[in-house]
């Protein structure tokens, strides 16, 4: 009895002393970026990862061409007189070129990893990232990588930019009528900046949605809680009308309107429509914003250009063959499961007819009424 | 001082109510009881002055006195006897009496005749003198209460409600519940513990509310004990406890005499030990440690949350270094990223593995404690100080241990304050320690299999037959209205499900 209760203890108490990963000892990545280099042969990329030092100041940051993650992992681990733990991960880069070859290969390795948060940021570099993660110059914050957490974090809950992460990623990659989206960052001379969403057809990045576009993607993609809205109004014009909705709410709603006989080639319909609705803070034009009856004209403006920036947004990712808006997922829904398995959705959706509904509401023109 | 007899017979507040109803068990009960109190072996010789003398050889605190003018001796242990009471009964009367005068004086209702040697020594040693005239043996009371005056219990105070708290001496704390609970449902029962000091241990209970199998079960463990002194109630109640190994105190102790009363109308049996200032309540189930009197005399929303706050301070106790130790050795990947930065920092300057540095912190501050409950009050507190200042901010400066770590210690030792019960909150600072250590052989996985192994010991220890889990194994919801939070009165309509009584609703002695 004895024996055995020694045994059993031994058995418990002695499986624990392995996998040990005591703080001190351990240097946690933070960032990781994967990128193609002209000169270098086809089969290698370089690989860069910066761990911040405890003083929140600086960066260690180690980068080598290698032929995979764990080739560098083992340079890295040659090099950092701590033991390297991915565990505190939480963004990585990719370059535009190793963009455009595809991502996944390097997420699904990530994705395994069960130390690996799946709230991990993924983000496309429109140039260099081992550059980008060099600087610890950013005023806007101590690293490379603190600043793009919070950057991307800000943002995304405006609702400007889909909230691009490892959980997301995969899950859209997997899924069946949908494709991911992440968000694009590019180095300036002071600062890091968000360019726009990148659009992937499977895991290849084919395009980008432009800042200037990303609320009219951003109110196609998903329902917006809080964001701003600002519209030149009449571009053709000199005296440019303009306005801005803030507090801004939308929902959008996609309808297959016609999903019949799609093998047989016949087109499919869909309709989306976009339900918006703000705080008209700002205007600078000719309505009198005081009187109700102007306040509809504006509205009817404003729907006419969100309706036209979002149907020329969809022509273009018609073209892309990229359906970052799920509605794959719509009719996919619609159908009988064996006509969406025969059924070349690429091509059907590029052909598709997606016409976008917008319903504009000022709520308000500020909130006091004088 | 006034002191109440626990006899049946002599109790003179009587409800009117219920009286008739109860008169037949009433009797039955008390009978009973007297029939246990004086069973006594057979009825010895009569009391001999020689044979007294004999009993009492060596002993310097036993005096006896000669009257010859009225040829009476007396004998009495002095230092028991108060001196107003000797000179009434025995000083004053005796000096000039003669001997006819003297048998005048006898026939006063406090001396007693008695004819039984063991009740006369036993007389003697309860503080009263016995009077040796002709041939006859009186015993007359003329004891005085040895011991302080109710005052406030200094383990557990509360901030509103009652302050006196339960003193050492018996009779005292037992006038002090009659007070409190002015019903002849109380009934109580004595019993003499302790194969050499005879300790003096009373039962109470509200007969038709507790449990009678309950307190028939637990006046065989009383009477079954075999020890030879009992000194405190917290001595007897391992005694009689069902699981004497576990690591849990399974009977309740307090001072309070309203927590008693209040346990009592619950329909629990509280029991007193002579020279104890607690009395333990049974049957207790765990949640009852973490309630305290001051949850009822606040608004039910304000104790709800106090209660809520003091189970939060027992999971951050048995858990909070644990988890440190945890996350620091294996799971790096749990601490926020900025947090982790300020953790390495502080860390990377000590030498230990986080399980050696949180034993050594843990290991500090329980001296620390045991140091302040030692010495007196005073020196206590500039201990505390001394201890706090040099432990806290020299540690960390000397790269003894990480300022979170202080930051965890010290909250848990805090967080196990909150517990009213000290003997609980003791068992509990005790247990983290195996937390801590299997937190730091197998990180979260161990932390999680020692809460198991605690969760399966609780449920495994009964209390007089009714589990330690009580209204959540058996779940009552009823009772669960009074267990983590404390529901408003309204919502109190059933006594606890733990004491079993037959009378389930309040308000309502009778059928």
């Amino acid at each position: 009895m004895k024996v055995k209760l020694v045994c059993l203890v031994l058995l418990v108490v002695l499986t624990g002393c392995t996998d040990e990963h005591i703080l001190e000892k351990s240097g946690f990545i933070r960032t990781i970026a994967y990128d193609k280099e002209s000169g270098e042969p086809k089969d290698s990329m370089r690989v860069t990862i910066s761990i911040t030092k405890s003083n929140h100041q600086d960066a260690i940051v180690y980068s080598v061409v290698a032929k995979s993650d764990k080739d560098a992992k083992s340079h890295f681990d040659r090099q950092n007189n701590r033991r390297l733990v991915t565990g505190q991960l939480r963004q990585v880069l990719f370059g535009e070129k190793l963009a455009r070859e595809g991502i996944w290969k390097h997420l699904d390795s990530l994705r395994r990893d069960p130390m690996i948060g799946s709230r991990m940021h993924v983000i496309i570099a429109e140039e260099d990232p081992y550059h980008i993660l060099l600087r610890n110059d950013y005023p806007q914050g101590p690293t490379a990588g603190e600043y793009i957490d919070t950057l991307i974090r800000t943002e995304a809950k405006a609702g400007d930019i889909p909230d691009s992460n490892l959980y997301t990623f995969s899950r859209d990659y997997y899924d069946e009528g949908i494709d991911p989206v992440t968000t694009i960052i590019r180095e300036q001379k002071e600062s890091l900046i968000i360019d726009g969403v990148a659009l992937f057809k499977d895991d290849k990045y084919v395009g980008k949605v432009e800042p200037s576009d990303r609320m009219f993607f951003g109110l196609l993609h998903h329902n917006i809680h809080a964001g701003d809205l600002y519209l030149n109004l009449k571009e053709d014009h000199d005296d440019g009308e303009q306005a801005s909705l803030q507090f801004l709410r939308s929902r959008r709603k996609i309808h297959v309107t016609s999903s019949s006989k799609l093998l047989q080639g016949k087109r499919l319909k869909v309709d989306m429509d976009i339900k918006v609705e703000g705080s008209l803070l700002e205007y600078i034009g000719e309505l009198d914003m005081k009187k109700p009856a102007e306040q509809r004209k504006l509205e009817e403006e404003i729907r006419k250009s969100i309706q036209t920036k979002c149907r020329s947004l969809v022509r273009t990712l018609q073209e892309k063959q990229t359906d970052p808006l799920g509605i794959g997922q719509y009719v996919r829904n619609s159908l009988p499961v064996g006509v969406w398995h025969r059924l070349d959705w690429r091509k059907v959706y590029a052909d598709a007819d997606i016409s976008v509904h917008v319903h504009v509401r000022i709520k308000d023109y500020g909130k006091l009424q004088h | 001082m006034h002191i109440r007899p626990f006899h049946g017979e002599n109790i003179h507040e009587v409800l009117i109510m219920g009286v008739f109803q109860n008169l037949r068990k009433f009797f039955f009960t008390q009978g009973k009881s007297s029939d246990q109190v004086t069973a006594k072996p057979e009825k010895n010789e009569k009391p001999a002055l020689n044979h007294i003398l004999d009993q009492f050889k060596d002993c310097i605190d036993f005096q006896q006195r000669t009257y010859p003018n009225c040829s009476v001796h007396i004998v009495y242990l002095p230092f028991l006897v108060g001196p107003e009471p000797l000179k009434r009964d025995i000083v004053d009367p005796l000096s000039e009496a003669t001997e006819e005068e003297a048998e005048q004086i006898f026939k006063r209702s406090q001396y007693k005749l008695t004819g039984d040697a063991k009740e006369c020594v036993k007389g003697i040693l309860d503080g009263q003198a016995a009077i040796f005239f002709r041939d006859l043996t009186y015993l007359v009371d003329i004891s005085e209460p040895v011991g302080r005056s109710i005052s406030q219990s200094e383990t557990e105070t509360v901030i509103s409600g009652p302050h006196d708290g339960f003193v050492e001496n018996l009779s005292q704390n037992l006038g002090v519940l009659r007070k409190k609970i002015k019903s002849t449902h109380l009934k109580t029962v004595k019993f003499e513990v302790g194969e050499i000091a005879k300790t003096d241990v009373v039962l109470a209970y509200i007969d038709r509310i507790a449990d009678q199998d309950m307190v028939e079960d637990l006046k065989k463990r009383i009477r079954s004990i075999e020890f030879d002194a009992v000194m405190d109630s917290n001595m007897l109640i391992q005694l009689i406890d069902e699981n004497p190994n576990s690591v849990f105190p399974q009977f309740m102790t307090t001072e309070r005499p309203d927590a008693i009363a209040s346990k009592l109308i619950g329909g629990r049996i509280v029991g007193f030990v002579d020279g104890s200032p607690s009395a333990f309540v049974c049957p207790t189930n765990f949640f009852d440690f973490f309630s305290s009197p001051d949850d009822y005399y606040q608004r039910w929303l304000l104790g709800s949350a106090l209660r809520i706050l003091r189970f939060i301070g027992f999971l951050i106790t048995i858990s909070f270094t644990a988890f440190y130790v945890s996350v620091t050795t294996y799971h790096y990947e749990m601490i926020p990223h900025t947090m982790l930065l300020n953790l390495t920092e502080s860390r990377a300057k000590v030498p230990f593995p986080p399980l050696i540095e949180a034993l050594l912190m843990e290991t500090t501050i329980e001296l620390l404690r045991e140091a302040g409950a030692r010495l007196p009050t005073k020196v206590g507190q500039t201990i505390g100080i001394v201890g706090g200042i040099v432990i806290g901010q020299a540690a960390v400066q000397a790269g003894f241990t990480s300022n979170i770590l202080i930051i965890s210690v010290a909250t848990s030792a805090i967080a196990s304050f909150t517990i009213p019960s000290y003997i609980m909150s003791a068992s509990i600072r005790l247990i983290r320690f195996g937390l801590i250590i299997m937190a730091g052989v197998l990180g979260n996985l161990g932390l999680m299999m020692c809460i198991g192994l605690v969760v399966i010991h609780l449920s495994g220890v009964t209390n007089m037959g009714t589990s330690y889990l009580t209204p959540l194994s058996p779940m009552n919801f009823s009772a669960l209205l009074d267990t983590f939070v404390r529901g408003p009165f309204w919502g109190l309509r059933k006594r606890p499900s733990i004491s079993d009584s037959q009378n389930k609703s309040t308000n309502k002695m009778r059928k």
